[in-house]
């Protein structure tokens, strides 16, 4: 075999080359730490470290989310237990009031402080975050939830919305609370409104609310229709919601002559109609906050007492106050648990991101970055051959037989 | 005597010559392409003496071979450098398309956890255009790779014309020297050299003609070189795609395209990438316009900061320029077009490819996917009456008037001539086209980015059963929402019966002291029969229950005005990052399989490389070890014919001494 001269020089730089690209691969590879420089290096493991990435991103993302969600809750709950201690004042104060040996100027005093206790819960129901937005509107962050209108009540302004923040891939926590659930929570009176055209002809006083009440949440919208035929007879029948005529025997073209009367579970229907009408009948349980139970409460203790009709009247406005404050703290305290519940679920979701994130790190760390070991033993090879192909071409090149021929 | 001094004389020429040919071996020791010459010695009759003649140690099998796989590795070798840009492109921390959409969606989470907060709004807005930015510049830079190669191209052409030429005026010289009785070796070695080089940019065959030299042909069998004969090839628009340049071979007056499959070397090299090239580009506008639609329909469903209905965050995919873009009628073809547009009706249906559709009778087309070569017949769709009737898989024509739009797989094509269509005229759609390019974020100010549903749920407070209730917005521009706006047209109550199982009814409460049953394409809403879970749509939006109802049970659905806490609508948004978006799977889930495949690619084009670089080598070190100048062998040589003509001269010397003893005995 010969071999030319050109062939000497081209092989052994060629050879040298090679050494010299390895050797600035492994150098890269050791110095970023990363074992694959470009997709081309390990096409599974780069498309790998998308997903990866990307779950590691979001997991990241999960605990920012997290630890805001903690802050919220953390705020609505002290927001929550300031107005608890606050109503536990309030309930003392109303169990003071019912005292019968108490003055008017004493009732006057303990109204006093009921106003001030209102205002201060007013306040706090109002809670502002940093960013000014109302934690307990709802959705209406803007809008401030209670304000005291001409009435002197505080009717709630907020909505109903709840915002949820993502703790998880497949979890959502919700962060607050809208004004509605927390606070209004005292039931109000039964309303019963009427729907339709002809609401004239017919007008409605709730003499047992909880016969009412109660067939209201059974039966649900009434519908009273009323003809009149071709001879001005009237007759009325009254519906259930889904179209069943109520009563025994049914309340259905029940012929009468207006005005007349109808008394049904707690009704008095007063019928008086000047044609064919369709009426929907909807009862409805307003619901009010503790705001309005204590200023009502010091309406009544305002009122100086000067007989037993009035001590009797005091004793009764106290007695609901006492119901409806237990009634709103009940509320309040479901609320709190709730946000409990909620937190300790962060917390879980918390390590379980956590735990997430380190398995992550971990498989994005066996599939991108460098095995140090193997790299510089590979470096420290590829360092001898380069060394001794320079010292091989020394040798061979440093040869000729025109050194020889003298 | 004079035998021995023409004996002398000759043998002093012979290994002077042999001299002369050692000098010029030693001279041409680095000259690429030079094969060694060597002197032939053979002996004259009767004390004739010696005569030389010169060969050239060469092998027609070994060069032939060098050529074929210089040709292999240049193809391999270019189109793996190209693809490790391409890789490093995509996969770059930089650049990387997943990481972006990375950053705005965290961004986007800010957003879900305070949706009131102006700074993370304008995060967000940042962020959205940032990503448009990526996607920008990923277009820039890929088609900066398009237009290097254009110029690649056109430079490899201008080269392969050059040495066409060259080695067909060597044909001629070398014919011209071989006829003179005089070969002229150096010319040889000059060519082959040439169509070494030549083999680097083009695949060739070389077949050699007798006295007219050797004839290249392209692997297709298009004659390249033949005989004093070149071809040149030139660079001209591609048919299918305008903006590319595509190579023609003109040889003797013949025009014929020269396409990318068969033409190896660099030029095949650089045609290979440009496939590669072009499925990415393909990808990105792909992925580019579903994002911008997705985020654009899922923004019009919200409602902003000021309780306005939300407006598009990026450009129109749909602008007038987009939609022309996307179709380009063949250069060949004999009729033309007035208008033609394609419209992309649901971006999610796109499958990412592109398309040919051809006329292919009076009254018939077809359209071919051009990567899977899957055709849909104008048969195979149903025809409607008129273009407000299409939906996917149909098509309206008015044949007469050459009017014709096809509706499939998410878009309409619009093609519109002055008079009838001609048969076998063709078109090519490229429904994503451009659309990374043109992604621009339109809305900058944070406020207006909806994050809330436009839909308010206020359940009544007496509710008794366990119902919880969404919304989703699913026709924005629906009158619900549009007239008037800032309000819900009308609102609606959800009321529950009494019945067993559950029934409700659903009132408009436009009056709210008389509310009326909701008609719904002009059936009252009464009595329906609950069932949990089930989505009821309404014009515009639907509700979904869930739970347990209980009679007199109520939902109150109207505007969510001072919503602005309200993170239902961003919430959606942020869902979209696992939801399928491009055929069948999610944005980054397609960026990354595009990451997986070009890398597998360039990979695999790496190992092609350097074993065709092993083959290359080791055949061109079997023509050299045969071919190449060794300067041992030379000093050697150098020796052996020194001293040869120092003993033919000797010989004179002896002649000269002999004759003058002669001439002294006389």
């Amino acid at each position: 075999m010969r071999i030319s001269t050109q062939q000497v020089y081209t092989q052994s730089v060629y050879n040298m080359q090679q050494s010299q690209l390895k050797l600035a691969e492994l150098n890269e590879q050791i110095a970023t730490g990363k074992r694959i420089q470009s997709a081309a290096d390990d096409p599974v493991g780069a498309a790998q470290m998308v997903a990866l990435n990307e779950e590691l991103a979001q997991l990241e993302k999960y605990e920012s989310n997290i630890g805001y969600a903690q802050n919220s809750l953390d705020l609505e709950e002290a927001v929550l237990s300031d107005i608890n201690i606050a109503m536990d004042r309030m309930s003392e104060l109303t169990v003071q009031a019912g005292s019968s040996t108490l003055s008017n100027n004493d009732r006057e005093s303990i109204a006093n402080e009921l106003r001030g206790l209102t205002e201060y819960v007013a306040g706090l129901m109002n809670t502002q975050t940093a960013s000014g937005e109302y934690i307990f509107a709802g959705s209406q962050g803007h809008t401030q939830p209670f304000v005291q209108d001409g009435n002197g009540h505080y009717p709630y302004q907020g909505d109903d919305g709840q915002r949820q923040i993502q703790a998880g891939a497949s979890f959502l926590v919700t962060t607050g609370d809208p004004g509605s659930e927390v606070f209004m929570a005292v039931p109000g009176t039964l309303d019963v409104s009427l729907l339709g055209v002809d609401t004239d002809a017919l007008a409605v006083v709730v003499t047992d609310e909880t016969s009412a009440d109660a067939m209201f949440s059974d039966a649900g919208d009434l519908h009273l229709s009323i003809a009149e035929d071709a001879l001005g007879h009237f007759s009325y029948s009254l519906n259930d919601s889904s179209g069943n005529a109520l009563g025994d025997p049914a309340l259905s073209n029940v012929a009468f002559t207006p005005p007349d009367t109808l008394e049904y579970e707690g009704l008095c229907l007063t019928l008086n109609p000047t044609g064919a009408a369709d009426i929907t009948l909807r009862g409805e349980t307003p619901q009010q906050s503790i705001l309005d139970v204590a200023l009502d409460l010091a309406d009544a203790l305002e009122q100086p007492v000067t007989g037993s009709d009035d001590q009797q009247r005091v004793s009764d406005a106290v007695a609901q106050a006492l119901s409806d404050i237990d009634s709103a703290q009940e509320q309040l305290l479901s609320v709190q648990t709730a946000i409990g519940a909620r937190s300790g679920a962060l917390e879980r979701q918390l390590d379980s991101n956590q735990e997430l994130q380190l398995i992550t790190k971990s498989t994005l760390s066996s599939i991108e970055d460098t095995d140090l070991t193997t790299a510089i033993t590979d470096l420290q090879l590829e360092q001898i051959l380069l060394e001794a192909s320079q010292v091989v071409f020394g040798q061979v090149t440093g040869m000729s037989l025109f050194d020889y021929i003298r | 005597m004079s035998n021995l001094l023409h004996i002398g004389s000759q043998s002093l020429a012979s290994n002077s010559y042999a001299l002369n040919i050692v000098g010029q071996n030693i001279a041409n020791v680095n000259t690429p392409g030079y094969s060694q010459q060597s002197v032939n010695f053979s002996s004259q009759a009767a004390f004739g003496g010696s005569s030389t003649s010169v060969e050239r140690i060469t092998s027609e099998y070994l060069t032939q071979q060098v050529w074929s796989d210089q040709a292999v590795y240049s193809q391999a070798d270019s189109y793996a450098s190209k693809m490790a840009g391409l890789d490093n492109l995509l996969a770059a921390d930089g650049s990387n398309l997943s990481k972006a959409m990375d950053r705005y969606f965290s961004a986007l989470q800010n957003v879900v956890d305070d949706p009131t907060s102006a700074p993370n709004r304008e995060l967000m807005v940042a962020e959205l255009e940032s990503l448009a930015n990526s996607f920008n510049d990923m277009d820039r830079q890929l088609q900066d790779q398009q237009a290097m190669i254009d110029s690649q191209l056109s430079s490899s052409a201008e080269q392969v014309n050059q040495l066409a030429e060259g080695i067909a005026s060597l044909n001629s010289a070398i014919q011209q020297a071989d006829a003179l009785g005089k070969p002229d070796f150096e010319l040889q070695d000059q060519r082959d050299q040439m169509i070494g080089e030549l083999a680097q940019q083009m695949d060739l065959n070389v077949v050699e003609q007798g006295s007219s030299g050797y004839s290249l042909y392209l692997d297709n069998g298009q004659p390249l070189v033949v005989g004093s004969h070149a071809a040149t090839i030139s660079t001209t628009m591609s048919d299918s795609n305008p903006t590319q340049t595509a190579l023609q071979i003109n040889f003797n007056g013949q025009q014929s395209d020269l396409n990318g499959g068969s033409i190896g070397g660099k030029v095949g090299g650089l045609l290979e990438y440009r496939e590669s090239l072009n499925t990415a580009q393909n990808e990105v506008d792909l992925m580019a316009l579903t994002f911008a639609d997705s985020m654009n329909q899922q923004q019009l469903a919200g409602m902003d900061l000021n309780s306005e209905m939300g407006s598009a965050l990026f450009s129109d995919i749909n602008s007038h320029a987009l939609m022309s873009g996307r179709i380009n009628a063949s250069l060949d073809n004999n009729g033309s077009l007035n208008r033609s547009w394609v419209e992309i009706t649901d971006a999610n249906a796109l499958t990412g490819a592109e398309y040919t559709l051809d006329i292919t009778g009076s009254e018939a087309f077809s359209l071919t996917d051009a990567s899977s070569g899957q055709q849909i017949k104008s048969s195979a769709l149903s025809q409607v009456a008129s273009v407000a009737d299409l939906t996917d898989g149909s098509y309206y024509a008015d044949w007469d008037s050459g009017e014709l739009v096809v509706a499939v797989e998410g878009m309409q094509i619009h093609l519109e001539a002055s008079s009838r269509f001609m048969l076998s005229d063709s078109f090519n759609i490229d429904p994503a086209h451009d659309a990374a390019a043109a992604m621009e974020l339109i809305l900058t100010d944070g406020s207006k980015l909806a994050l809330a549903s436009p839909v308010r749920i206020s359940p009544a407070a007496d509710n008794s059963g366990t119902l919880s209730v969404t919304v989703t917005v699913t026709d924005p521009l629906a009158t619900t929402f549009t007239s008037p706006p800032h309000a819900l047209s009308p609102p609606v109550d959800v009321v529950f019966s009494n019945s067993e199982p559950p029934t409700y009814n659903i009132y408009d409460v436009s009056d709210p002291s008389n509310p009326v049953p909701l008609e719904l394409n002009g059936s009252p809403l009464t009595d329906q029969v609950y069932s949990s879970g089930e989505a009821i749509q309404l014009n515009g939006f639907s509700i979904r229950l869930t739970g347990q109802a209980s009679p007199g049970d109520r939902f109150s659905f109207s505007y969510n005005d001072g919503g602005v806490s309200d993170n239902r609508n961003v919430l959606a948004l942020s869902a979209m990052q696992s939801e399928s978006q491009m055929h069948g799977v999610s944005w980054q889930s397609a960026y990354a399989s595009m990451i997986e495949r070009v890398g597998t690619d360039t990979q695999s084009a790496q190992l092609h490389s350097q074993a065709s670089l092993s083959v290359l080598k080791s055949s061109e070190e079997a023509k050299a070890s045969l071919s190449g100048v060794n300067l041992d062998e030379e000093a050697a040589k150098l020796v052996q014919y020194q001293q040869a003509y120092q003993a033919s001269a000797q010989l004179i010397s002896t002649s000269q001494t002999l004759f003058q003893t002669l001439l002294d005995a006389v």
